[in-house]
This record gives structure tokens, sequence and C-alpha cells, in this order.
């Protein structure tokens, strides 16, 4: 699901109450394809938190979505080689449970 | 293109630098807190003004210590502080609005500090803002500097088709000045096979394309124009400022590989001062990350989109060639102290020795002699480790990683502010008139009949 404004058509992401666009408080929300494409990408070889278990490395990706806002995730199911990943190769979500009560939008390359 | 109101033009050369300086020592300092490296780079910075720590009346700060702090430290009870914190560049927009404030007699000796222990995080409490990132960010992986700016610059090298190689350059570049500087931590020369082959942090980057992490202060003194004069330095005056913010999270650019915080806020800067991208010879950018000066380059209209790298390696990187060089040893230097730690390099000092003798004291004297370098600089004299190193230099862009510039310009040895740039850059003769001895001071030398001491010997 992603923001959307009702007055401009806007769509907008991370969510907040007023369009960034026109200022409208009219805010609704839309279904997400799911699609997109991977707009940066990142190959991380070291945790930069400490709270962050996955071993590297790891790909830090920002994806374009299909709706037009962009956003932050992982890409997984993919070799971590920039010869494997390249910029606005389509990607598609896959939610991930993480946790008990955390399920993350991760995205992986579409076939 | 962005262009400022004419109430802000007024401001224009209404204020002055007119004193600089850092902490005591810069590098790894586990027995300094945070605190006291402000404490002694304003101690410090105002000494070189020629003025008392109880003279400032105004403080601008940023980052994790308030005003309020600092003035209870110091012992002084401020008429007016700011403490907005925008990231790294927050100690540049800060000498615009100390400018403003100077202006409207708000105070009238403002100091401008900053201090980090960067290294050692020594009496510093680590928290951050997480409002937005620990949602949206965090939770894939993201955190600190070199997870944003990397996306930025793979998706610079997808548009453009710049490459690793060229990234690894500019690391090769920098640390040639940081040869030159006494007070670097590392001088030793590197290739670019070593920047490709040190370790991957996070591709693009290697670790020798981040910047080091340092404990340091840096503090800048102003005042206003009228007062400058009682200072024991010839002024560096306020020609323009400019500032804008677009985003905190990467993900809400307007595009990648063009700032527009830094297009806006190097063309308002430009605006105010009454000049183009093109009058600049002398640019100093901030480089947290080998990407970043070239892309600060085009994002400014100086290089065209994408040929950032291509206009460095015309030359302005190395030292000892060219004209429009970058100042580029934050990296090698040292990250927290940003612009403040450059301006000290490139004030305009008239070489007459009786300007010398108002310098205050002894503790100067000593001073000189530890950062040789930099006096030589300073003094406009060459030193053995810059033999090519010119006195004074043109109008000077300062513009930092988030996109604010702040851009000021050099005063005659009379103090008054020239009425168009001067091409001096940092590496000696002026190279717009391709003369080596069109700087006045220069041409008193020689009339004495000794040889020039800025200009290498002829023949």
């Amino acid at each position: 699901m992603l923001p959307r404004c009702e007055d401009c058509g806007h769509v907008f992401f991370y969510p907040r109450i007023l369009c960034p666009r026109c200022h409208s408080r009219r805010i609704g929300w839309m279904q997400a394809s799911g699609r997109g494409t991977l707009h940066s990408f990142e190959i991380a070889h070291q945790a930069f938190q400490k709270a962050w278990k996955i071993k590297p490395p790891y790909v830090l990706a920002m994806v374009q979505l299909e709706e037009g806002p962009r956003m932050m995730s992982n890409l997984i199911n993919v070799e971590p080689s920039p010869k494997a990943i390249k910029c606005d190769m389509p990607v598609e979500v896959v939610f991930t449970q993480v946790s008990d009560d955390v399920t993350l939008p991760l995205f992986q390359p579409r076939r | 293109m962005a262009t400022v109101s004419e109430r802000q033009r007024e401001l224009r050369n209404v204020a002055c630098i007119v004193g600089v300086d850092e902490s005591d020592q810069i590098g790894t300092l586990p027995n300094v807190s945070q605190l006291s490296l402000h404490l002694e780079a304003i101690s410090n910075a105002v000494r070189d003004a020629g003025l008392k720590v109880k003279d400032v009346d105004g403080i601008f700060t940023a980052g994790q210590h308030s005003p309020a702090t600092l003035g209870e430290a110091l012992g002084v009870k401020p008429r007016y502080v700011d403490g907005t914190t925008v990231g790294g560049c927050s100690f540049i927009i800060m000498v615009g609005h100390a400018v403003a404030a100077l202006h409207h007699g708000l105070c009238d000796v403002a100091v401008v500090s900053h201090g980090e222990s960067g290294r050692s995080g020594t009496g510093v409490t680590r928290s951050r803002d997480t409002a937005l990132s620990g949602q949206f960010e965090f939770p894939y992986g993201f955190g600190g500097a070199t997870t944003y700016f990397g996306m930025i610059t793979t998706r610079h090298m997808h548009e453009y088709g710049t490459t690793l190689e060229q990234w690894a350059q500019v690391a090769v570049s920098t640390r040639k000045w940081a040869a030159l500087n006494p007070k670097a931590r590392f001088h030793d020369p590197i290739t670019v096979a070593d920047v490709l082959n040190s370790r991957p942090v996070s591709y693009p980057f290697n670790l020798l394309n981040i910047c080091l992490v340092t404990d340091a202060g840096g503090a800048v003194v102003l005042t206003r124009a009228d007062r400058a004069k009682d200072c024991a330095k010839a002024p560096v005056y306020v020609r323009g400022f400019g500032e804008a913010t677009e985003h905190v999270m990467v993900t809400q650019m307007d595009s990648l590989s063009v700032s527009a915080a830094t297009r806006l806020a190097g063309e308002r800067a430009f605006s105010m001062a009454g000049v183009s991208s093109k009058d600049f010879n002398h640019i100093m950018l901030y480089d947290a990350f080998t990407s970043g000066p070239p892309i600060m380059l085009e994002s400014l209209g100086l290089a065209k989109p994408g040929e950032g790298v291509q206009f460095l390696q015309r030359g302005p990187l190395h030292p000892g060639r060219q004209p429009a060089h970058q100042h580029q040893r934050g990296r090698p230097l040292l990250h927290p102290l940003r612009h403040v730690r450059h301006l000290p390099d490139h004030r305009g000092h008239p070489p007459a020795p009786r300007r010398d003798r108002r310098a205050p004291g002894p503790r100067r004297l000593v001073l000189a002699r530890q950062r040789h370098g930099r006096h030589a600089l300073r003094r406009g004299h060459p030193s053995p480790r810059q033999p090519h190193v010119g006195g004074r230099e043109g109008p000077i862009c300062f513009v930092d990683a988030l996109g604010r510039a702040a851009r000021r310009t050099e005063s005659t040895p009379r103090g008054r502010p020239r009425a168009s740039p001067r091409i001096w850059t940092l590496l000696g003769p002026p190279i717009r008139s391709g003369r080596r001895y069109s700087d006045a001071a220069c041409r008193r030398g020689l009339s004495r009949g000794g040889p020039c001491p800025r200009c290498p010997p002829r023949g």
C-alpha cells in the first residue's frame, strides 16, 4: 500500500499527513503493484549498525516503484556482485518475515 | 536560476572573518573531550583575531553541544545564539547566519565553533534523529554516510559511465595534497591500484574512498566591517553565501546524480556576491567521499553533468599544476573540522612585516613554527615543502557535501574588499594574467631590489 493524494493524485513514500506536492491534507491509500526498478544499489561488506545480524555481503537497494516514489530495501536472491546487479533492472517485492512481528518488503530480480 | 533578494545582497561585505584557528592538537585525542575541542578552537581563534574571549557575544555552533553549553563553559553570556543542525554543512551556513546577526547589531563579535571527538568519542553522547531513517532505512541495514553516498555514486556511474578508477584518482590526488600538510595523518603516496585493492566497505566504496574520522575542533571569529580594523589581522570579507536543504533521506532527492541543494545554494551565493560559477579559479570542496567533489562541481555548474572527474583530471586535482584547484585535504587530514579547517590557509595576509608585528605575541611565533606549512601559506612565503605556494588568492568557494555553499572574497592589504576577483591560486602565480608579479605587494618587494619571496626563481 502506498499513500496517495486524493486531490492531485501524487503518490509518495514515506507516508505523511500532507501531500508534498500540493500540500493537501486529503490523503488516501492505494494498492501498489509490488513492481519497480533498481534505481541504485550498494554491496555492503560489513554491518553498519550494531544491531544488524545478517552476514555480509548483502545488497542495499534503492527501488524506484512503478507508482513513482522511491524506497530503500534489500535486493535478495541474487549474487552480491556488480556483475549480476545493474541499475534499472526490474525488481519485484518479496514480503519477508524477519521476526515474529516484523515483515519487511524486500525485493528480488523480476523474472 | 535561484537568486537572492536585494535585501540579502545588502549583506555583501558588511562583515568579515577576523580570526581562525583549530584545537591545540588534531588526531586521536582520547584525553580531550569534545567540549574541550570546542573551547580550544574558540580561544585560539579569538586570540588569532587579537580579541578576548569576553568580547564574544554571539555563539554559533551545531551538533551535540548547544551554544548555551559553549557559553556556559566559556564563561560568557552571549546576546545571540544559533545552534541549527542541518548536517555536516551546519558550520558553513552559520557564517551566513552570523553575518546577518552582526549586520543587525544582534551581536558584535560572533564565533562559529565546531568540535568533534569523532575518533575517540570522548565526552560524546551517541544519539541521532532516527524518526524517519529508523523506520525506512535502518531495517534494511543502512546506517552512516557511506551507505547513502554510495547510492548516489552507483547511480552516477550508471547514468554517466563514471568508473571506480576515476573515483580512485580523486583519492590519489587528495593524498598528494596531504603530503604537503604537516598535520595530515597520512603522507605516503598511494596509487589507483592501492585504492581499488583496499578493503571493500560497501561497493562502490573501498576504504580509501572514505574520509577519516578525527578528533579536532575549529573556530572562526567574525565581526562587522567597521570593527575589523581593531583586529590583529587583515579581514576577509564575506561577499556572498547561500544555503538550501533538499532532503534528509536520499530516496527523497529529485535526482541522485545532481544535488539540487548544492545547485541552489551555489546559485544563491553567486547571486548575492554578483558573480557566476565561471568567475572562480579557486574552489574548496568537502571531500567526504571520492565521488563528492566531482558531483558537487557538476551540481554547481563548474563542470558539465558527468564530467566532473574529467574536469578534475585536466589538472586541478594535482598540487603544483593548475588554476581552479581543489583544496582536497579534508579526507586524509581530518573529517570533523570540515571547512573551518580550510579557512586559515586561504586568508589574505599581507606580507608586510609591520602587520606581523601587530600579531599577538610570542604564542603566535610558537604556533608558526609548529604549523610551519600552514603559516607559510598565511604569510605568503614559500615553505620548503611547498615551493610554489603563493600568498593571496581570489574568491573562494566552500561547498559542503549536503549542498550549502558559502563564498567569500579577499580583502586588499588595506582591508577594503576588492572590486573584482583577483586570480591567485594557492599555487602562486595569477593564472589569468599569466604574470608572476602582478600583486602590488610583490612588486614592492621587487622594487626594494630583493627577489620576490613568493615567486619561484626566474630562469
